[in-house]
């Protein structure tokens, strides 16, 4: 038998063409790249440039493996097929470019077999997922996938350079039948398919039109969708470190202008975010806002900034040139309507389930701080909660000294009472002023006595934790409440902190280190699930029927807290527990958040409305919610939606009761 | 144009409010002043002015120092400069507060002076129309729309009947009702000059105070509420308790 291997460039004269239109589509490739950078670097600075072997890590693990795109398991095996076929492809054409240009002589024996085998099975590989994306979206057409111009192109010419190279490959084995053609199974019977008289001039106008077609696609990247196989990983790479969510903090003291009015007032990774959206659509599926018909879809946002970007972008490089001032056009009320902006309750669902890494939140806050902060512009019932806070220190605005009413004839130690305790309970204004909340804190009181927790609340003396005016965008309240309770919380020496409310663990454990406070948080649904193991809190088994959890945002995707609060529940279920329709990191969220709390829902159906129809369609008896804004929204929906059967209770209600 | 507010600090209505020993003030300690919510009204209509017909703003306040505070929140809001008419105790005497504002809005030159109907913590309503005497000037007050031209204005006020119509020359005098607009919160950059703000301070004597606060007393607590029930099988029940209890029905 002869060594397996193959003439390169067999029956190709003409062949070293080939450089210059590689030349040719490299030029132009990195014309695409240029372009794409002048624009990125109109954005204000942003140091994602530490930590390499961190940022490396976070690439590989959810771009190189995928784990991003296979959380949906079909479409996400179909990408895996087109990405991994493209992969092996490019490293087959890099060792053909080593041993044709590098003179290492490696496709020959035993390896060049396998090399045949590999390249011909992932090619068959690539081109089923091509064929499933065709089918998927120009004959399925899913809602979340539109047809833009570029769609027209990429598949089909996709599709084409796979095919062209299969039929060259073919015509070259029927016109040279290599004894070990069936290493190449594919090329093999196609090439049975090939009339032999003619397979040497197929196989040259076959090599000539993959040739180019293939130069065409390199050069069509960076104008392309095909721009995200770069794009991607670049942006995982530059993914947030921080915790998750976490928003960033302003000078308030130094600055001109406060937020993002005009394009190029976000930074140049924001910017970069909007170049990494391949436009897959599943953050829109998972969006609140928009499967309740609000005007807010987060992958449209992401494209018309990015549009806007393109549009301002000519103007932005002149006065950047030039260094004339900035005429500034407001992305509000253009690019991005106010409605679209306000209806976002930060909840996460977009960000977590984005295989681009883009930073959706802080996008619309940043929005947001430009609309409170610089022009006073908002619904007009944020009015009475940033009055409340700045006055009263609540966005109920009651009474600042009221706050510890709710624990008149209960027991419930203060600061005054103990002063060193082990857990400082920060109670947070819903459970303090909200009448459905408070319920909440009593129960707590009632757990921590029973378990004989040492804690001490500071009463009179607590202030809001900011949440509500952060994320709103009027960081000046914010900060000004942050500062206020991080002195608070030195002062008593606390080091750990409990708290009821998901909104007040988050700030405090991810934002309050901006403010040099750094504490340990605990969310009850933690403490609670402790004591119990432990087994200091005793609960009698099998006393709720059937029982769901309703995951908060704050607790699940931001703290990826999805089981303490399962647990409780569990003890009380024999172990059984119904998830709803939307669950753990694909949870739908109450509507409450983003301070939307505080905010009338005019447009659409509620948000509150469609998570209950869940618990009653899955014919839920006791639906737990571990949040004071998801107890009022839920309890909310229950009555306005007249639902008899379910009831929403805080786990510590649940808990106590049987205390 | 020129248009001046006077403001007031008062109470926040959240505040609990404590009488003190001598039962005639309140406990100032823990105590969050404001700014009397139908000033900002006043203030929010000068602002207008200012913006739409260039009017210089200024406003006027009576107090301590502690009042500043209303006065940095009345140039965050917009207002261009501020005065503080210097009295170390509070006055409950409209009469009075009326004669020691008189003499510095005298000089003031003013095309419109603007007030809260009321401040909430006293309730007269007699500093605009008092203003008025004193200043020989018309007032018209409970303003729920005004519109100013050059030489005159056109108020509307909400009677028991209906709405009066009235006009006035200019100079003169306004109180403005709920309902006039819509008070603005203040954007970041007027929070931080406000916190720049140079107040200036005028002293003035505190005339002959002819009416003195002789007591304060709490309202009476208010009585329980209780429910009966809940949908149709609670009416029964609820009738029985409106005609033998309540002697309503």
């Amino acid at each position: 038998m002869l060594t397996p291997t193959r003439e390169l460039y067999w029956n190709i004269p003409g062949h070293l063409l080939v450089y210059a239109a590689f030349l040719v589509a490299v030029i132009v490739f990195a014309y695409g790249i240029y372009r794409r950078v002048r624009l990125w670097r109109l954005g204000q600075p942003d140091a994602r440039f530490d930590q390499i072997g961190k940022r490396l890590l976070v690439m590989i693990r959810d771009g190189l493996a995928q784990a991003a795109v296979l959380r949906e398991k079909v479409h996400g095996m179909a990408h895996m097929a087109i990405y991994s076929g493209m992969i092996i492809l490019t490293i087959g054409t890099f060792l053909v470019l080593l041993q044709a240009d590098f003179n290492i002589q490696i496709l020959f024996g035993q390896f060049y077999l396998w090399y045949s085998l590999v390249l011909d099975l992932f090619g068959l590989i690539f081109l089923l997922g091509i064929v499933f994306a065709i089918i998927r979206r120009y004959i399925i057409r899913p809602k979340r996938l539109n047809i833009i111009a570029d769609d027209v192109v990429i598949l089909p010419l996709l599709l084409l350079i796979t095919i062209t190279g299969f039929l060259l490959e073919g015509a070259r084995m029927a016109a040279t039948s290599p004894e070990w053609a069936t290493w190449s199974p594919v090329g093999n019977w196609i090439a049975g398919m090939i009339n032999t008289s003619k397979a040497e001039g197929l196989h040259r106008a076959m090599w000539w039109v993959h040739m180019i077609l293939s130069m065409i696609g390199i050069a069509y990247v960076p104008y392309s969708k095909l721009f995200h196989t770069l794009m991607m990983p670049a942006n995982m790479y530059f993914k947030s470190l921080k915790p998750r969510g976490q928003l960033t903090t302003m000078d308030l003291e130094n600055s001109e202008t406060f937020g993002v009015t005009d394009i190029h007032e976000f930074t140049w990774k924001q910017l970069f975010d909007l170049d990494s959206c391949i436009q897959c659509g599943r953050c829109q599926d998972q969006c609140p806002a928009f499967n309740t018909d609000k005007p807010l879809s987060p992958k449209k946002l992401i494209l018309d900034l990015q549009a806007q970007m393109e549009k301002r972008g000519p103007d932005l490089l002149k006065t950047k040139k030039s260094g004339e001032e900035v005429i500034p056009e407001p992305i509000i009320g253009d690019a991005v309507t106010e409605d679209e902006m306000w209806a976002c309750t930060t909840c996460m669902a977009c960000q977590e389930h984005c295989p681009a890494s883009i930073e959706h939140v802080q996008k619309i806050v940043d929005l947001r701080r430009s609309q409170v902060l610089m022009d006073s512009k908002f619904p007009q019932e944020l009015n009475l909660a940033f009055k409340g806070l700045e006055t009263n220190s609540n966005p109920w605005n009651m009474g600042a000294a009221s706050r510890a009413d709710w624990t008149e004839g209960i027991e419930v130690k203060t600061l005054a009472d103990n002063p060193e305790p082990d857990y400082l309970w920060f109670v947070g204004c819903a459970g303090a002023f909200d009448d459905t909340a408070k319920a909440t804190s009593k129960a707590l009181a009632k757990i921590l006595n029973a378990a004989n927790v040492n804690y001490a609340i500071l009463g009179a003396d607590e202030q809001c934790c900011g949440d509500p005016a952060r994320r709103s965008g009027n960081e000046y309240v914010f900060q000004m409440l942050a500062e206020a309770n991080v002195e608070m919380f030195k002062e008593t020496g606390a080091k750990k902190i409990i708290t009821a409310c998901p909104h007040c663990f988050n700030v405090i454990k991810s934002e309050y280190p901006q403010f040099d406070g750094e504490f340990e948080v605990i969310h009850h649904s933690q403490l609670i699930a402790e004591l119990i193991e432990s087994g200091k809190l005793k609960l009698p088994s099998g006393k709720l029927g059937k029982a769901a959890y309703h995951d908060s945002c704050y607790l699940g995707r931001y703290h990826d807290i999805y089981n303490a609060p399962r647990e409780i529940l569990k003890t009380m279920t024999d172990g059984n527990l119904t998830e709803l329709q939307h669950h753990h990191d694909k949870s739908f969220c109450c509507g409450g958040g983003g301070a939307r709390m505080f905010m009338e829902e005019h447009i659409g159906t509620r948000i509150n409305h469609s998570r209950i129809q869940e618990a009653a369609d899955a014919k839920v008896e006791t639906l737990g919610v571990a949040c004071p804004f998801c107890l009022v929204m839920l309890k909310d929906a229950v009555k306005e939606k007249e639902l008899e059967g379910i009831a929403v209770r805080e786990i510590a209600e649940i808990v106590a009761d049987q205390l | 144009m020129k248009v001046v507010v006077c403001v007031r600090e008062v109470p926040d209505t959240e505040t609990y409010i404590k009488i003190d020993a001598s039962q005639k003030n309140i406990v100032d300690a823990n105590v969050t002043f404001v700014m009397n919510p139908y000033d900002e009204y006043a203030v929010e209509e000068a602002l207008k002015l200012q913006e739409s017909a260039g009017a210089e703003t200024v406003a006027v306040c009576p107090g301590s120092a502690r009042a500043d505070d209303v006065l940095r929140s009345a140039v965050a809001m917009g207002v261009q400069s501020v005065i503080r008419v210097n009295v170390a105790e509070p006055i409950w005497d409209g009469l009075t507060t009326a004669k020691l504002l008189a003499g510095t809005l005298k000089e003031m030159d003013f095309d419109l002076l603007i007030l809260g109907k009321e401040a909430i913590d006293d309730g007269t309503q007699q500093l605009g129309p008092m203003l008025g005497e004193l200043l020989d000037l018309p007032c018209i007050s409970l303003v729920t729309k005004l519109d100013v031209a050059d030489g005159s204005v056109t108020a509307e006020r909400e009677s028991g009947e209906g709405v009066e119509v009235i006009e006035a020359s200019t100079p003169c005098i306004i109180t403005a009702q709920k309902g006039l607009n819509e008070p603005r919160y203040p954007s970041l950059r007027g929070k931080m000059a406000a916190k720049k703000a140079i107040i200036e301070v005028k002293e003035a004597s505190v005339g002959n105070v002819q009416l003195e606060v002789t007591g304060m007393e709490y309202p009476p607590a208010r009585g329980k509420a209780t429910v009966v029930g809940e949908g149709v099988e609670a009416v029964p029940e609820l009738v029985r308790l409106l005609r033998e209890e309540a002697k309503a029905i």
